[in-house]
């Protein structure tokens, strides 16, 4: 008969010698290993027909040892023998353990006694058997069984820990973790048990672990810490890893411990993001403010300077000697006012008079005043039944107009700008591209052009007064456009916002009010305080 | 220089009182040049309250008032004025700034101003107003008699 291949699991080397030896007379080979990642390892390299392990083991039990051969396809037909000292106060979990033959352990006469019918059964082919071999001379020891139900309430507590623990040897391998654990890893227990830790993780992760481990000092031992501000990514959550070493005699094992924090991180994004905007628009409301308070000034004293300089002409009479020195100081003064009623437009004050009017005419009017000295191709994409949209003609123009120039200017004269018009639900809008567009129906004009993008330090600043990348000049660009933009459409009650990164391009989307039909009620305030009440809900 | 006119559309010119109400002092001055300039009599007032006790004491054919002063403002003023001296002509002026001219501008001419201007005006206009409104009171006031 063909000798049959034993592995044998005990951490004690009495009882692993006991068994050996009895093994062995029974016409077997034998492989022993002293705890169950030993075993694991040994099975790796050697399939035995049976397996003959304690339960109470350091590093992997026999309890999980078990569990990891039932359900690894090549290992799962082994011959199982669990050999347990608590067997009377357990009764129940180790019958549940799926075992072929299971053994309580007691005098060694009785053990070798049911080794021998154990192995007996193996070679008749009986499995499962629903009984504990060996517990007649038994007595059931109260103070097991509490420490029993301890442990029991332990092992409940840790795996519903929303933490993830796994315990590792000094090695960095994986001798335990809990279900959270399994769930941040995206592992079940028997493929994860007996691996590299490293091997989960991220290279770099690895390199910092495994210099960690190697100036590891037993008199001195330092945590690792992947903490809040530089956290482990794992299948795309973030999470906080701390490995804790713990002495034990001459070596020492690690508890890591892990924290999902992708819901903390994506929130406080969120609100940077949202305070970010927030922070925009009060800079553009302060702007608002101030220029309202310059302009109704500044009216003023261009009223006395024009005033004077007519009065002056008058008095000068139409040949007088000075005429033609007054003409150029009126001149220049009409430009300043023009320049003001721009100013005037971004104040608080200034609010449009809106009427219910459809954008394609307007934009195709923009586009060919705007284009027509340049080699810019155009192409208008609308969807069929366009709402209508209540605005301003006059300050829409002034919107696509700025909106136009900068993508000419952007193109350098050249290529193909696209407009997309489109309806939109505000509140579906919102949740797509994640900026804060007011609830409410309204008409999407997207301008793309194939210009060169714009940096990110560029754009964040893009809609604030003065600023531009232009040459600064009163006929190059003042830094106004995209700031009265803005401030045009905030005033409609509508947004706007560039999607745009180096070398690909941008494309400006302009959100505008569609008209209400009759009946329908306005979803949104348009002008005053409350203008901003969606944005911090 | 002053225009060439014949004496007695001068005195008549002159005969005509235009009360020019504007709490900025700057502002007040070039109305009243321009209309010294163009021959009427100019009385000024800093505010509406003031400019009420001037009217009452002795009426001005013509009120020329700013909208947004201290004191009395000049909706207000401008609604006092139409009650008590119906015949009276006004022209509203409003600057921009935190609350813009049309805001208040239409107001003014509901309660009965005649012109509107908004800073900054034109002074030549202002005369010419001034003249055309004066001219169509004078006319009417020929038929009432």
């Amino acid at each position: 008969m063909q000798k049959r291949k034993v592995l044998i699991v005990d951490n004690s080397p009495v009882i692993l010698k006991l068994i050996s030896s009895l093994v062995e007379k029974e016409n077997c080979d034998v492989v022993t290993a002293g705890d169950g990642l030993a075993a694991l390892d040994v099975l790796k390299e050697y399939r035995p027909d049976i397996i003959i392990t304690d339960m109470v083991m350091p590093k992997i039990s026999g309890e999980k040892l078990c569990q990891i051969i039932r359900n690894t396809p090549e290992w799962k037909d082994i011959f199982l023998i669990v050999i347990s000292g608590i067997a009377l106060e357990d009764e129940n979990s180790i019958l549940r353990l799926d075992a072929d033959v299971c053994i309580a352990k007691s005098s060694a006469v009785t053990m070798r006694q049911s080794i021998r019918t154990a192995l007996e059964q193996y070679d008749r082919g009986e499995r499962k058997s629903k009984a504990i071999h060996g517990m007649g001379n038994l007595y059931s020891r109260e103070i097991t069984r509490e420490l029993l139900s301890i442990k029991h309430h332990y092992d409940i507590v840790f795996e519903s820990m929303d933490e993830g623990v796994v315990e590792l040897d000094n090695q960095g391998r994986i001798i335990m973790a809990n279900r959270a654990a399994l769930r941040f890893l995206m592992q079940r227990d028997e493929s994860l048990l007996s691996d590299d830790f490293r091997e989960h993780l991220s290279l770099q992760c690895r390199i910092k672990i495994s210099d960690w481990l190697d100036n590891m000092d037993l008199d001195d031992l330092q945590p690792l810490v992947f903490d809040y501000d530089s956290p482990i990514m794992l299948f795309g959550r973030q999470i906080t890893l701390s490995l804790t070493p713990v002495r034990e005699n001459d070596s020492f094992f690690i508890v890591g411990i892990m924290q999902d924090v992708s819901a903390r991180k994506e929130a406080e994004e969120r609100q940077r993001r949202l305070e970010q905007q927030l922070h925009q628009v009060e800079k553009l409301d302060a702007m608002s403010v101030m220029a309202g308070g310059i302009a109704h000034d500044f009216n003023n004293l261009l009223a006395i300077l024009h005033g004077y300089l007519e009065l002056a002409k008058l008095e000068a009479g139409p040949d007088g000697r000075s005429g033609d020195s007054l003409d150029k100081a009126y001149n220049a003064l009409e430009k300043t006012m023009q320049l003001v009623t721009k100013f005037n437009s971004l104040s608080d004050g200034y609010q449009p008079s809106k009427t219910a009017l459809s954008i394609d005419q307007l934009l195709d009017e923009m586009l060919e005043y705007e284009l027509k000295d340049s080699d810019i191709a155009f192409d208008v994409t609308s969807c069929s039944d366009l709402w209508e949209v209540d605005a301003d003609d006059q300050q829409l123009g002034l919107v696509l107009g700025n909106v136009i120039q900068n993508a000419r200017d952007a193109m350098d004269n050249s290529g193909m700008l696209r407009v997309a018009l489109d309806n939109v639900e505000g509140e579906k809008e919102r949740r797509r591209v994640k900026h804060p567009i007011p609830d409410g129906k309204f008409i999407r004009i997207a301008v793309s052009d194939s210009g060169p993008g714009i940096a990110t330090e560029v754009l964040e600043r893009i809609f604030d007064p003065y600023f531009s990348t232009k040459q600064k000049g009163s006929q190059k660009g003042m830094g106004l456009g995209m700031t009265i933009v803005y401030s045009i459409v905030r005033k409609h009650g509508g947004y706007v916002w560039i999607d745009s990164s180096r070398n690909s391009g941008s494309t400006v989307y302009l959100y505008l009010p569609a008209k209400l039909e009759k009946g329908e009620r306005p979803e949104r305030e348009f002008a005053g305080k409350s203008r901003l009440s969606w944005f911090v809900s | 220089m002053r225009p060439q006119v014949a004496d007695a559309v001068f005195i008549e010119k002159e005969a005509m009182r235009i009360l020019v109400i504007d709490d900025d002092d700057q502002i007040r001055e070039l109305l009243r040049r321009t209309l010294d300039w163009a021959g009427y009599t100019v009385i000024e007032a800093v505010n509406g309250k003031v400019a009420m006790r001037l009217q009452r004491q002795e009426p001005a054919d013509l009120v020329i008032t700013d909208l947004i002063m201290p004191e009395q403002e000049g909706l207000e003023t401008i609604s006092s004025l139409k009650r008590e001296f119906p015949e009276v002509k006004i022209i509203a002026v409003s600057g921009g700034g935190r609350i813009g001219p049309e805001t208040y501008l239409p107001t003014a001419k509901e309660l009965g101003a005649d012109r509107i201007f908004t800073k900054p005006f034109s002074v030549r206009e202002i005369v010419e107003t001034v003249e055309e409104l004066l001219r169509h009171a004078k006319a009417q006031g020929a038929d009432c008699r």
